[in-house]
C-alpha cells in the first residue's frame, strides 16, 4: 500500500520531532532539549513533513494534532512540490494521502490545486482502520472516501496546536511561507538564513525546488540583501 | 527529558510562593500517565485537574505563564472537575512532594483507569486516545470490571433509550473487556 523508495522514509522519531517543531502541541516522550535545538538550526522541509504524515499517522493524538495543523496551515503547503517529491520517489501512503487531501478539499483549503496530486492517491482494497483499537462507529467522511476508518475528530485547535504567534516565532519555514507570496522564495530565504554559505545548487537540492527557479531567486536575494 | 509542563508548574510555584498564595491540584488525564512513569506516554501540553481553580488572581498567573512559555491559557485547567468522578477519589490520591505552594497530588491508578474507561465510553467516536492510554496502563481483569461498574453507575443510557443506543453501550463494555485479553 506504500509508494516510493524506502530510503526516502524518515524515522518515526524525526516525524514526531518535526510535528513538535511545526507547532503540534504533543510532547514526544523521547524529545530532549539538544535534539530540539538541532532541528531548529537546520532547514526543515514542510512537504517532506506532510508526506511522512501519510505513513506515520498511527496514534490518535498525533493524527488529531496533524489534522488540526492541516486545518490551520494547510494553505501554506505546495501541491506542486508535493507532486514533485512523489514523482522523485519519496515514500508515502496513497490512501492516507487521499484522505488528507479530501479533508483539505472539504475545508476549502486550496481545493482546486490538489487536483495535480489526486492522481497519486489510491483507495484501500477494503476498509481498514487507521488507528489500532475498536472500529469507530461513525468514521470521518474524508478518510472513508479512501476506505480508511478513522474517528471523526473534534479538532480542538487550542489543545493540539501551540498558539499561532508562537508557532511563527519558533518556526522560520512556516513564518516565511506566511510572509512571502511565493513558496520558492520563502524556502530559499529560510534555507539561506539557516545555512548562510550555501550555493544555489545546494539550496535547490535540499529544498526540492527547480534549480533554475532557485538560481533566479538566489540572485535576487543576493542583490536585495 | 525536557518536560515543559514540569517547568511551567515550577514557575507557577515560584510565582505563588512570592505572592504568598497556594493552589491545590489533583492531576488526572494523560499527564498523570506521564507522572506515573509510563515512558511511551505522549501527551498534549496541558495538565488536567479535578479540583476547581477558583481564584481569579491565580488563574491570571496561570495564563501569564502559559503566554510566556507559548502553552496557551489552558495549560493548567479544571475542565475535568465537571466530569463524573469515582466515589472517594480524593481519599486515594498520592501526594507529589515537588513544590512548595502547589499542593499537588495524583489520582490513583484504579481511578485513572476508571476515568479513562469512562472517557472512552463517551467519546470513542471522536478519538482513540483513551483506548491507547488504557492499553498503556495494561489494566487487570479486576480493574476493568471495576471501571465497568463505574461506567454503569455514571454513564449508562436510560432503559428507555433506543435499542441501538443500548446495544452500542454493551458493545463498548465488551470492547473494554478485550483490553485485558
Amino acid at each position: 500500500m506504500i509508494s516510493g523508495k524506502s530510503q526516502n522514509k524518515i524515522s518515526i522519531d524525526d516525524f514526531k520531532e518535526m510535528s513538535y517543531y511545526f507547532g503540534i502541541a504533543i510532547q514526544p516522550s523521547f524529545l530532549n532539549l539538544a535534539s530540539d535545538r538541532n532541528l531548529r538550526s537546520s532547514f526543515v522541509d514542510v512537504e517532506i513533513f506532510f508526506l511522512s504524515a501519510t505513513y506515520y499517522l498511527k496514534e490518535s493524538r498525533f493524527t488529531e494534532g496533524f489534522i488540526c495543523w492541516l486545518l490551520k496551515f494547510g494553505h501554506l503547503l505546495s501541491p506542486a512540490k508535493i507532486r514533485r517529491l512523489i514523482q522523485a520517489g519519496h515514500f508515502f501512503d496513497p490512501a492516507v494521502l487521499g484522505g488528507l487531501l479530501e479533508f483539505l478539499t472539504e475545508n476549502n483549503i486550496k481545493s482546486a490545486q490538489w487536483k495535480i496530486v489526486i492522481p497519486f492517491c489510491k483507495k484501500r482494497k477494503k476498509i481498514e482502520q487507521l488507528l489500532e483499537g475498536p472500529a469507530p462507529r461513525s468514521p470521518s467522511s474524508y478518510f472513508l472516501k479512501y476506505r480508511i476508518a478513522a474517528p471523526d475528530f473534534k479538532l480542538d485547535l487550542n489543545k493540539f496546536l501551540f498558539p499561532t504567534a508562537a508557532i511563527y516565532k519558533n518556526c522560520l519555514e512556516l513564518k516565511n511561507r506566511a510572509l512571502f507570496g511565493s513558496i520558492v522564495n520563502a524556502d530559499v530565504v529560510s534555507y539561506l538564513k539557516k545555512h548562510p554559505d550555501s550555493t544555489p545548487y545546494q539550496i535547490a537540492k535540499r529544498t526540492h525546488h527547480h534549480k533554475a527557479r532557485v538560481f533566479e531567486i538566489y540572485a535576487d536575494v543576493l542583490a536585495a540583501s | 527529558m525536557q518536560d515543559i509542563l514540569a517547568s511551567a508548574l515550577t514557575q507557577l510555584d515560584e510565582e505563588l510562593t512570592q505572592r504568598d498564595l497556594t493552589i491545590e491540584i489533583v492531576i488526572c488525564g494523560a499527564y498523570a500517565l506521564h507522572l506515573f512513569g509510563y515512558s511511551r506516554s505522549e501527551h498534549t501540553l496541558d495538565v488536567d485537574s479535578i479540583t476547581k481553580i477558583q481564584s481569579g488572581e491565580i488563574q491570571k498567573i496561570i495564563e501569564d505563564i502559559g503566554q510566556k512559555l507559548s502553552l496557551g491559557p489552558l495549560w493548567l485547567n479544571d475542565q475535568a472537575s465537571t466530569v463524573s468522578l469515582p466515589n472517594g477519589i480524593l481519599s486515594r490520591t498520592k501526594p507529589i512532594e515537588r513544590w512548595k505552594s502547589i499542593k499537588a497530588s495524583l489520582v490513583s491508578r484504579e481511578d485513572l483507569i476508571k476515568m479513562k474507561a469512562s472517557a472512552f465510553s463517551i467519546r470513542r467516536d471522536h478519538t482513540n486516545k483513551d483506548w491507547e492510554d488504557l492499553i498503556l496502563l495494561q489494566p487487570t481483569i479486576e480493574e476493568i470490571e471495576q471501571a465497568i461498574v463505574f461506567i454503569k453507575e455514571s454513564n449508562a443510557p436510560s432503559v428507555n433509550s433506543s435499542k441501538q443506543v443500548l446495544n452500542e453501550f454493551e458493545e463498548t463494555l465488551h470492547d473494554l473487556r478485550k483490553i485485558t485479553k
